[in-house]
Order: C-alpha cells, then structure tokens, then sequence
C-alpha cells in the first residue's frame, strides 16, 4: 500500500495542527483538535514499528526465560522453561499482544523471585530483567515533534 | 471569548440552568443572565467552562458582569477525587500570598447540571502553557521560576491545621505518608491496568524494600503541582495556582519529587519546568517552606513520583479504552505519558542497580 498507513497518519497529523485546528473558533475544539493530530502522530509511528518492539520484547524475555529455567525449581521452572521455547507464529499487533501480556506477567513473577534470592545466578537474572526492561523504554519511547 | 457570540447549540440548555442555579445562590442577585460560556481545557478530570454572566440586582438597571469558571463532575474523568477536595483547597489558600482563584460555590444536588459541580471566580490574566512546549517562557523563565518553587515552599510550608485543611482530609502519621500514598497508587494500577507493567511494579518493589524516612512535617500536598498548572502573565507575574483536584496531607517532598518530575521537563530535565535549574529550585523551595530536601528521601519521592504519573497514565488509558470519556487528552496522556515514564523508570531501575552491584 502507497502511501503507508504512516505517512497518511503523518499527513493528517499535519492537517489538523496546521490548518484544522487554528481555524475552529471554540478553544476547547481547538485544543481537542491538536491532540486528535499527535495522536495520529503517535500512531503512525506504531505503525511502522509496532510489530517489531514486539517480537524483539518477546524474545528478549524468553531468552531471560531460558537463561533463568535451570536454576528455579517446581511450577515456576515449569512455566518459565514452556514460555522459554514459544514463538511468535502470527505477526498481528493483536496475536503479538496476546503473547506479550503473557511474557510481561511471567516476568514480573520471575523478577520477583530473583530479588528474593541471595546468589549470584539471581543477581543476573536480576541485570538481564532490567536491561530488557530500559530496551523495552528505549524501543517504546516517543520524540514528539518539535512544534 | 466575545461576549456578543452566540452560545454554541450544545452548550445552550447548561447555560441556562447555569443562570437559574445562580439566580438561586446569589441572594442580592434577582437576574442572572450567561451572556456566554465555552468549554476549555482545565485538566482532564472535571468539565471546566469559562462564563460570563451579566448579575442584575434590578431588573431594571445595568448590573455587574463577571467571569466565572464552572467544573463539573464528567461521566468519567483523568484522575477519580472528589470536587470538595480542590474545593476546599481554594477556600484555604485564597488570600494568601499563594495567587489562586476565589471558591464561591460547591453544589452536590445532580438536579441543577446533572452531576456535581462547583464555581469559582475567573483569573482574569494569564495563561497556562503546555508541559511539552520546547521553551514555553523565553527569558520570563527566571523570574517565573523563582515565583514557581517559592509558591510551592508556601504551600508545603503552611500549617493544615491553620488553614483548616487537616478537618477535611485525612491525615496520615508522619511515617505512614509514603505507604498511604504507594498503596493508593499501586491500587490505580492494578485495578486499571489495560495491560502487565512490569516497569511500574519493580519500582513499587523497589519502593517497598526501601522505605523514606518519616515526614518532616505534616504538609498540604498540592498533588499536581507542575508546569501547565499555573497562569502567568506575559510580565513574568504567576497569577493563579490551579487544579487541586489531588490535594491532600502528607510528606512535603511528595510535592517536591512531582514537580521535579523529568516529564515535566520538555527538553533538559535538570530544568524542571522548563523554568530554571533544578538545584536553584530546590534551594528555592527550601528557603520558603523552611524545610528541607534530603537527597536520600527526595530520590525516594522521585521514584514514587515516576510511579504515581505510571498510576495517573494507567487510570487515563483504562478510561478512555472502557469509559464513556473519549476525551483525546485521555488517550494521548496514556499512550505518550506512559511512555515516557517507563523509559524515565527503567533507566533509573537500572542505573540504581549497576551502581549497587
């Protein structure tokens, strides 16, 4: 598809900041109207990078996952080691969520864990976790435009 | 706002109710007529409506025309709090040397504008300006700085039992401010989260397992205080302090920590507020309220800040994703916001845990 749903969004972002948005005569519309146009903004730019943050957020914590699985124990191990070994078979932003969520609260589980325990295989557990969490920061961080 | 525009179509049956409401309240007041009124942006969590009224004691005579703020309750809203709360705030810094707006009315009766409102008097100069504008101030900056952390060292040094506020707030023991406060924002999240934060729950892990010290002092937490919060004038003067809809008691550098806040800060975030330097602010606050800022407990306060604006950005993104608000500021909030918070946290997280190991 040409144009790409970005560059349609960014073309409409254009629109309602600069000519939409200063020729309505009530504040609170002009005001609505600005940020209709940086949401378009902001969607545009996931768009383009949605899928990839995704997949590159679910690996990176089943790599954590993978790392973690020998020394955790019971249904823990269990469920970290399956979560370890998934896929990301569909590439919809909806399919990638559906195994994002999942990672998410496995890693909040297992974070949780590790900070509990007094060992150097914990401690790094512990600096992959929030190493992928400040990638995550990274990846997900929007620059708004300058206005 | 031209006082000869006609009311828009929507806005037509509120205005009058408006009118009848006054005409109701104000006993010297036989006829009160909204000569206009508009919505505007007055923080996301209560409708807010500037209005004109033309006040005739008789019918027969010119009378005086005022401008009035109306804020009524939304069908869903930014931040759940009750309107009494910044209510009452206005009433116990008005007149002070805090610059806010005067309260006159606080109506709970649905049958007047259909959900809970309140009144108070148009600031009739200046304007807010935007947290994300580049360089919001130009060279006003320093002197609006100055006033910015000096109003906030009054309000964090005044005495909640002097200005009547400790009667309609809970006040929380001195060592229990940061734990009301964790637990009530750690609530937000977990009943609003759209989707697992695992960011926003290893900083209320890390909060836990190292509490602050306790509060110095027992203060009024403005709770929202920050650029965009303020009017001022184009002479550098703050004319007004607004949207106490957080206002409550707890530890003086729950104030500090949000106004330091890095998202409040559109392009340097050692100056908060796009205003001046952060360590200038800080002495500045400190001199005012005449307490202090240790270093230990305002990192601590930073951090729970970072936590509360997660809270506040959750709460925004489950609104307009369920809610029957469909506010554009709800879903931008959500979506930048939490954004932006998660990498400030993240790299804090992070940072804090390679200088320890």
């Amino acid at each position: 598809m040409r144009p790409e749903a970005n560059d349609l969004l960014n073309g409409g972002f254009g629109t309602m900041l600069m000519e939409i948005a200063p020729n309505l005569n009530a504040t609170y519309s002009t005001g609505s109207a600005s940020v209709v146009g940086l949401l378009m903004y902001c969607a545009g730019i996931e768009y383009e990078r949605g899928a990839d943050v995704r997949v590159k957020e679910n690996e990176a914590f089943r790599a954590i996952f993978r790392d973690a699985t020998p020394n955790l124990t019971g249904d823990l191990q269990n469920r970290i080691a399956s979560a370890g070994h998934g896929t990301d078979d569909v590439l919809t932003i909806s399919a990638l969520n559906v195994t994002n969520d999942g990672l998410r609260e496995l890693l909040i589980e297992l974070h949780a864990h590790v900070e509990e325990v007094e060992d150097s295989w914990a401690r790094g557990i512990e600096h992959a976790i929030l190493k992928a969490l400040n990638d995550s920061g990274q990846m997900r961080k929007i620059e708004l435009p300058a206005l | 706002m031209s006082e000869t525009q006609p009311l828009e179509p929507a806005l037509v049956d509120l205005a009058a109710r408006f009118g009848d409401y006054l005409e109701a309240h104000m006993p010297d007041v036989t006829t009160a007529d909204v000569e206009a009124m508009e919505r505007i942006h007055g923080g996301a969590s209560r409708e807010t409506f500037r209005v004109k009224v033309h006040l005739r004691k008789d019918p027969t005579k010119p009378g005086e025309h005022r401008g009035l703020i109306l804020r009524r309750d939304p069908v869903g809203s930014l931040i759940d709090t009750d309107r009494d709360v910044e209510f009452n705030a206005y009433r116990a810094f008005f007149d002070t040397t805090v610059p806010v707006p005067e309260a006159l009315f606080l109506e709970m009766d649905t049958k007047w504008l259909d959900r809970p409102f309140f009144v108070m008097s148009e600031i009739p100069t200046g304007e807010a300006q935007s947290p994300f504008a580049p360089d919001p101030y130009g060279e006003l900056a320093p002197k609006l700085g100055e006033q910015f952390w000096r109003h906030l060292g009054t309000i964090s040094g005044a005495d909640p039992h002097a200005n009547g506020l400790a009667e309609k707030m809970e006040a929380p023991a001195l060592d229990a401010c940061w734990q009301k406060e964790l637990a009530y924002w750690e609530g937000v999240i977990d009943s609003d989260q759209l989707e697992p934060h695992p960011i926003a729950r290893a900083a209320i892990r890390k909060l836990r397992r190292s509490p602050p010290p306790p509060a110095q002092k027992l203060s009024v937490i403005h709770g929202d205080y920050r650029i965009g919060n303020f009017m001022s004038d184009e002479k550098g003067d703050f004319t007004a302090v607004l949207d106490w809809e957080m206002c409550h008691l707890g530890d003086p550098l729950e104030d500090l920590a949000w106004a330091l806040d890095p998202i409040w800060a559109a392009t340097d975030p050692n100056v908060p507020a796009s205003l001046i330097a952060r360590d200038e602010g800080i002495a500045l606050w400190e001199k005012s309220s005449g307490l202090k800022a240790d270093p230990a407990a305002l990192a601590w306060w930073e951090l729970f800040s970072n936590v509360k604006g997660l809270g506040i950005w959750i709460s925004s993104s489950h609104e307009y994703a369920t809610g029957d608000n469909k506010d554009p500021i709800l879903a931008f909030s959500g979506l930048f916001c939490t954004a932006k918070h998660n990498e400030i946290v993240a790299a804090k997280l992070l940072k804090s845990f390679e200088e320890a190991h």
